[in-house]
């Protein structure tokens, strides 16, 4: 008994379990990934954070501390806070698109049809090309000089002369969020045809046989059982899609009225030579995708629980 | 089991601490072994012969030397975006050979080596004082002078002799040279409308009004500007913006945009639509460096002989081409003397007689009296006649006042862009542009 309470004594470490012995180890094996995490993510978010609170150029070594200035001129900038709006629009209506076509595609493609995995795979192509490619392609067609977009409906009788798509505030929007729209509705499809495929045909069959009609399979089956993954879906297209610059930078560089908070930001960063402001919109921009994160978790946990 | 998994966790903290380690063992050994380079930063220019002549003379200078120069060819639109980051960084390029005045931008790092040394040894004298005054700043020679590609007024001849317009090149008493019926921007614009004939899809004016043409519209809105007499900062270096000339510069370029000769789609042009516009056989007149002519052959829809180059008009203030000089910028790193060593040999008449052979003439000029007076320049064609002497009306983006950081800085961003696009896509008064431009220049001149 006395030889046991001087060994306590001795050793103050207290034994593992198995559990906690795991966690370590895989603790030890995650660090590295941790510190390349840390270099490449928090780093700059901290170093983007604290240079919005200096007067910070890149001409300029003076950088002196500022306090919330930066955050005062953003915030009454007019053309930050139009870039908030079209933020908001190219992120709401491009999601809301996105999902729709990407979820009306998921329910042919899980239709058996010959030519199923050629249809697949051409739909799958906005997705797969590199964006610079498809962005050019689009440029050229909706130029205003030769645009086949502008042959097409000139020729069928809808205009009486050429529209120039990225040229006119409004148009030049909408036409950018065309482009987002046929880039991303293919990530929405494939998320959204994995869904499909968990439901059980049997439910299908069953309700068939009780008379269900198209419209009543769609609503009382399909969508319910999609719930979940559509919830997703939404969530992560809206956080995609807000962290979209190239598609607007490549075709307008944000000119027209398409600026959106990513290209305004990057163009008083690196084209303005203003990291400050920059940096304070970088920021502002990484609260908005923080509340949507937040919800993403949410609904993640809840899901798990 | 337990000593196995301690003796792999033991492994893997090793490998993980002794890689670095190890890396940088091996690139110690390397550095050492590794031969003397530079490292150029140069735009990939889409003119194969300039890209040859470049690669030629750092092939004789490598055989000459032994040094390897080594070029990092950036499109120009990326150009200033990858020098800002990088910079930033603290990541510096050996040297830098183009025209955005890299060292006057830069010169607050102390990083930027002084070429004082280098020009004194060719001698001032065999610069032109403009060139030199351009790149210096507190005294001190940042940059040398190289060579400078002036953006050209391009015209369809048949198309403006068709309009009853003699196209014969003219000299005046002071050697200057001259079309009739196109001596001043006002001329041009009537020109414009006479040759368009929207019908048959030709327009007059083949100017981008988009912030998308880099380079172009900057240069297009800096040449009006200029040749009205207006500028940004004044002397006494405060924001000069609303004045009587200025608000008649883009009066002009708001007539300019009202006349119907200007395309629509040119508010969303890039850098390159006036120029296939132009060879496809659209336009009429273009502002454009010479790059267009390097294109235009027999098979082409408009035909070598029916280019002409327009000497540069004027305003009510006189002849100005914006045209930043190619310079070279050399930095402080561990490369300095060979980076010196090849600044020499670049700006030597030798070699940039050698490149001029390679790289023809016209889109470029060179900016050393003595190379200009060599025999090769003695035959040139009318349309290299009059880029030569319009290279002789370029101007910088700190005109007229001496050469500023901060000045240039605006000339990068969409300053002056945005006031074309503000008359081409927002439909803005003179008076809302002249107020935005005056707020804009204060926040980025003085905040």
């Amino acid at each position: 008994m006395k030889e046991k309470t001087v060994l306590t004594t001795l050793s103050p470490r207290k034994s593992l379990t198995m559990e906690q012995k795991d966690n370590r180890i895989g603790l030890l094996f995650l660090a590295p990934a941790i510190a390349v995490l840390v270099i490449i993510v928090a780093y700059p978010v901290i170093y983007s954070f604290t240079m919005s609170f200096f007067r910070w150029r890149p001409i300029d070594p003076n950088r002196p501390f500022v306090a919330w200035t930066n955050y005062l001129r953003v915030f009454t900038d007019e053309r930050f806070m139009l870039s908030i709006r079209n933020t908001f629009v190219y992120a709401l209506v491009g999601s809301f698109f996105k999902v729709v076509i990407g979820l009306g595609l998921a329910i042919m493609m899980n239709r058996k049809f010959k030519g199923r995995s050629i249809a697949r795979a051409l739909l799958m192509l906005p997705w797969v090309l590199p964006v610079t490619a498809s962005v050019t392609v689009w440029n050229w067609m909706f130029d205003g000089m030769y645009g086949i977009i502008n042959v097409l409906l000139f020729r069928l009788g809808f205009i009486d002369s050429y529209v120039n798509f990225l040229g006119q505030k409004g148009l030049a929007l909408a036409s950018v969020l065309i482009v987002g729209i046929w880039m991303g509705y293919p990530q929405m499809m494939m998320m959204l045809l994995a869904g499909l495929q968990a439901i059980p045909t049997e439910m299908y069959e069953a309700a068939k046989v009780e008379g269900a009609n198209v419209f009543q399979i769609f609503f009382r089956i399909t969508l319910p059982s999609l719930a979940n993954i559509l919830q997703m879906a939404i969530i992560l297209s809206i956080i995609w899609t807000f962290n979209a610059f190239n598609v607007i930078w490549l075709m307008t560089r944000g000119g027209s009225g398409t600026h959106t908070m990513n290209t305004l930001a990057y163009e008083f960063s690196f084209v303005n030579m203003r990291y400050d402001l920059g940096a304070a919109m970088s920021v502002t921009i990484l609260i908005f995708l923080a509340v949507f994160l937040y919800i993403h978790s949410r609904m993640t946990h809840k899901k798990e629980a | 089991m337990n000593k196995l998994k301690q003796l792999l966790i033991g492994l893997s903290i090793l490998m993980f601490l002794a890689m670095p380690l190890m890396a940088a063992g091996q690139s110690e050994a390397k550095a050492a072994a590794q031969p003397k380079s530079v490292e150029v930063w140069a735009i990939s220019n889409p003119n194969e012969t300039i890209i040859k002549a470049f690669d030629e003379a750092g092939a004789k200078f490598q055989e000459k030397t032994g040094i390897e120069v080594k070029y990092i060819r950036i499109p120009t639109n990326d150009f200033n975006t990858k020098l800002v980051t990088s910079i930033s960084a603290g990541v510096y390029p050996d040297m830098i050979i183009w025209n955005t005045a890299p060292g006057i931008a830069f010169s607050s790092t102390n990083m930027v080596q002084p070429m004082d040394a280098v020009i004194a040894e060719i001698g001032e004298d065999k610069f032109g004082e403009g060139a030199l005054k351009m790149f210096t700043s507190n005294g001190v020679l940042l940059e040398a002078p190289f060579l400078v590609r002036p953006a050209g007024l391009h015209a369809r001849k048949s198309w403006l002799e068709k309009a009853g317009y003699d196209t014969t090149l003219k000299q005046d008493a002071n050697g200057n040279y001259y079309m009739e019926g196109l001596k001043t921007w006002e001329d041009i614009l009537v020109a414009g409308k006479k040759i368009t004939d929207i019908p048959n899809g030709k327009y007059g004016l083949g100017f981008g009004y988009s912030r998308k043409a880099f380079g172009d519209s900057a240069g297009f809105v800096f040449s009006i500007l200029s040749s009205h007499g207006a500028r940004v900062l004044d002397d006494n270096n405060k924001v000069v913006v609303n004045t009587p000339q200025m608000r008649a510069a883009i009066d002009y370029m708001k007539r300019f945009w009202e006349s119907g000769a200007v395309p629509a789609a040119s508010t969303t042009w890039d850098g390159n639509s006036n120029n296939q516009f132009f060879i496809t056989g659209d336009l009429g007149i273009a502002l454009n460096s010479n790059s267009i002519a390097a294109k235009l052959n027999n098979e082409t829809a408009v035909k070598p002989d029916d280019l002409i180059m327009i000497p540069m008009p004027s305003g009510p203030a006189g002849s100005y081409v914006q045209a930043n000089p190619e310079s070279i910028t050399v930095f402080k790193t561990k490369n300095l003397d060979s980076a010196m060593e090849y600044a020499k040999y670049l700006l030597s008449a030798e070699t940039q007689i050698e490149m001029f052979k390679t790289m023809g003439f016209g889109y470029y000029s060179p900016l050393r009296k003595d190379v200009m007076a060599n025999e090769l320049f003695n035959s040139l064609s009318d349309n290299e006649k009059v880029l030569m002497s319009d290279s002789a009306k370029a101007v910088g983006a700190s005109f007229p006042g001496e050469p500023d950081a901060r000045l240039s800085a605006l000339y990068s961003s969409f300053f002056y862009d945005d006031i074309l696009s503000r008359i081409a896509v927002d439909n803005w008064s003179v008076d809302q542009i002249v107020a935005e431009m005056e707020k804009k220049a204060k926040e980025a001149l003085f905040d």
